[in-house]
């Protein structure tokens, strides 16, 4: 049986001081319901993904009731900046196993509710608190500039080439209506930006972001009796993990459970030749480094180039392979708890041709491909959606 | 309660003076030796005894073999600097100190992570570092150091 998303919906991100928190979800949610599909009473099941920037230390159950849910069934998942797409997968896994037919996937995350140090420290208790974080100090920006130093070492890349997908993604940012940063940067801003965990600079960032976005997980003949005008299906999800701790790790230049869920996908998807196989991908760019290592490890480029990749433009729409065109999780915004999910909307509208003009990739073989990272690298998610 | 209305945007904010503090109490259990060590400047690996598999951080099983014959080993003082990050922007818990230097230094099989006292411009992946053992002025808490070795 095939499973697939019959509804989508993304709250404008950004600095949210506009909205409380339980409206905030409530954006996301009221896009799924307006697309006409599915209706609240035919959800069979809601998963909530965040990783606690909320007061309250179980805020799935909080959130549903503003919105009306009740009694419908709900529990969290969290796998870091991974959460939204390891909701999407228990989702997936129930409809596939027959459990049921509509699930909704909602992910939130209100940053801004934090002061910045607190934000700090939070996400940098992502990484391995016992040994790292306690005694070292190490941030999460800290960790990926790890990878950074290591990977200029060996392939000899310099700061520039990580700047180039900074430039690109707000490129796209700025033709994103949601997305947090909707202007153009410069290569000299990013370069000139200062040091946040050298040699990861401010412009090579991800921001502090608040937004929400939700998916319909159906089957396949909820999808038909509902007429879904374009259905998408979940082709493959693949999901591996890493070591978390700095010292565990056997690669600085790659993240390795990315590799291996794209290995995974790419096997059930009978995908040989990825580049030319699959028409647009939304990467997990929590820092430019990080979209580097996810050209190498999801096999758009040989290890050590992908910075020839973005050199070469080759990851603009009109390039071998168009890559997060929403401006990524650096311009349109990391709420870290939701990014997995936005991800699904964002390949969802590509694969139906309904990006904003500018940002459409041309979709000639009806597929489409997230990857997502959580942590440093000890969650990680890749999938294959299908028009 | 108060109501504060935001800088840039004037946008309406609930403002929570309330403090939610958190203070860990980690058991430390089979780790003791090697904290005990850190503070007698002593930096300990472990080994299995039964397939000769190297952990650091300290494991109290071998995922290698299964086995439980586990034992602290001292590692020596000289390693090799694997990658490197300089923290600007710090987190809550270390924002009293000035920029430092996250290294991971490899040494005896194993991986370390700790502070490299040294300029960032200084540095480069695979030169090799001494490792020691201090305490930051005025603090409590023991680290891992590592110094570039001056080359003739
Ligand atoms: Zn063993």
């Amino acid at each position: 049986m095939r499973v697939g998303i019959s509804s989508i919906g993304i709250s404008r991100f950004g600095r949210r001081l506009d909205t409380n928190v339980f409206d905030l979800a409530y954006e996301a949610v009221s896009e799924v319901f307006d697309e006409g599909y599915i209706s609240p009473e035919d959800i069979d099941y809601i998963v909530f993904t965040s990783t606690g920037f909320t007061p309250e230390s179980s805020p799935a159950g909080i959130y549903i009731e503003y919105l009306g849910l009740n009694p419908k069934a709900v529990y969290r998942v969290e796998a870091a900046c991974a959460s939204g797409s390891a909701g999407i997968y228990t989702a997936y896994n129930m409809v596939r196993s027959g459990y049921a037919d509509n699930i909704l996937v909602l992910g939130l995350e209100k940053m801004y509710e934090f002061d910045t140090p607190s934000a700090v420290e939070y996400l940098a208790r992502l990484g391995s608190y016992f040994w790292e974080v306690r005694d070292y100090g190490i941030t999460f920006p800290g960790y990926y500039a790890t990878f950074m130093t290591r990977y200029m070492y060996e392939y000899g890349a310099s700061e520039e080439d990580f700047c180039l997908v900074a430039v690109k993604n707000h490129y796209y940012g700025a033709r994103n209506p949601k997305a947090q940063y909707q202007r153009e940067i410069t290569l000299d801003e990013c370069m000139e930006s200062r040091y946040i965990a050298r040699p990861i600079k401010l412009y090579d960032c991800s921001p502090i972001t608040d937004g929400s976005a939700a998916v319909v997980v159906s089957s396949e003949e909820s999808i038909k009796d509902y007429r879904v005008d374009t259905p998408i299906w979940i082709e493959a999800i693949g999901s591996a993990s890493m070591p978390a701790s700095l010292s565990n790790r056997d690669s600085f230049t790659s993240i390795s459970s990315a590799k291996a869920a794209a290995e995974y996908v790419y096997k059930v998807a009978g995908i040989d030749d990825p580049v030319k196989e699959i028409d647009v991908a939304t990467v997990h760019d929590c820092f430019t480094v990080a979209e580097i290592l996810a050209y190498e490890d999801l096999g758009f480029a040989e290890p050590g180039m992908g910075v020839k990749l973005i050199r070469d433009g080759e990851t603009y729409v009109g390039g071998k392979i168009p890559v997060n065109l929403d401006g990524g999780l650096k311009a349109k915004g990391h709420p870290v708890g939701a990014t997995g999910i936005a991800m699904y909307v964002e390949i969802v509208k590509q694969l139906r041709g309904e990006a904003e003009k500018g940002r459409q990739a041309p979709i000639e073989r009806g597929v489409g491909l997230t990857h997502n990272v959580g942590g440093v690298g000890q969650y990680a998610y890749v999938s294959i959606l299908r028009r | 309660m108060s109501i504060e209305y935001d800088g840039r945007t004037g946008k309406p904010i609930y403002i929570d003076e309330r403090e939610f503090k958190v203070r860990y109490r980690s058991s430390l259990g089979f780790l003791e030796e090697y904290f005990r060590g850190l503070e007698e400047g002593r930096i300990l690996a472990v080994r299995c005894m039964d397939c000769g598999a190297r952990y650091y951080p300290p494991r109290s099983f071998c995922i290698e073999c299964g086995s439980r014959n586990i034992r602290f080993y001292q590692l020596s003082d000289v390693g090799k600097l694997v990658t490197y990050t300089e923290i600007n922007v710090k987190p809550q818990t270390h924002s009293d100190y000035t920029d430092y230097i996250v290294g991971v230094v490899e040494v005896d099989g194993v991986k370390l992570v700790g502070h490299v006292n040294a300029k960032f411009e200084d540095l480069k992946p695979d030169i090799d570092v001494s490792i020691s053992v201090d305490r930051r002025d005025g603090d409590t808490y023991y680290r891992i150091i590592f110094k570039p070795l001056e080359r003739d």
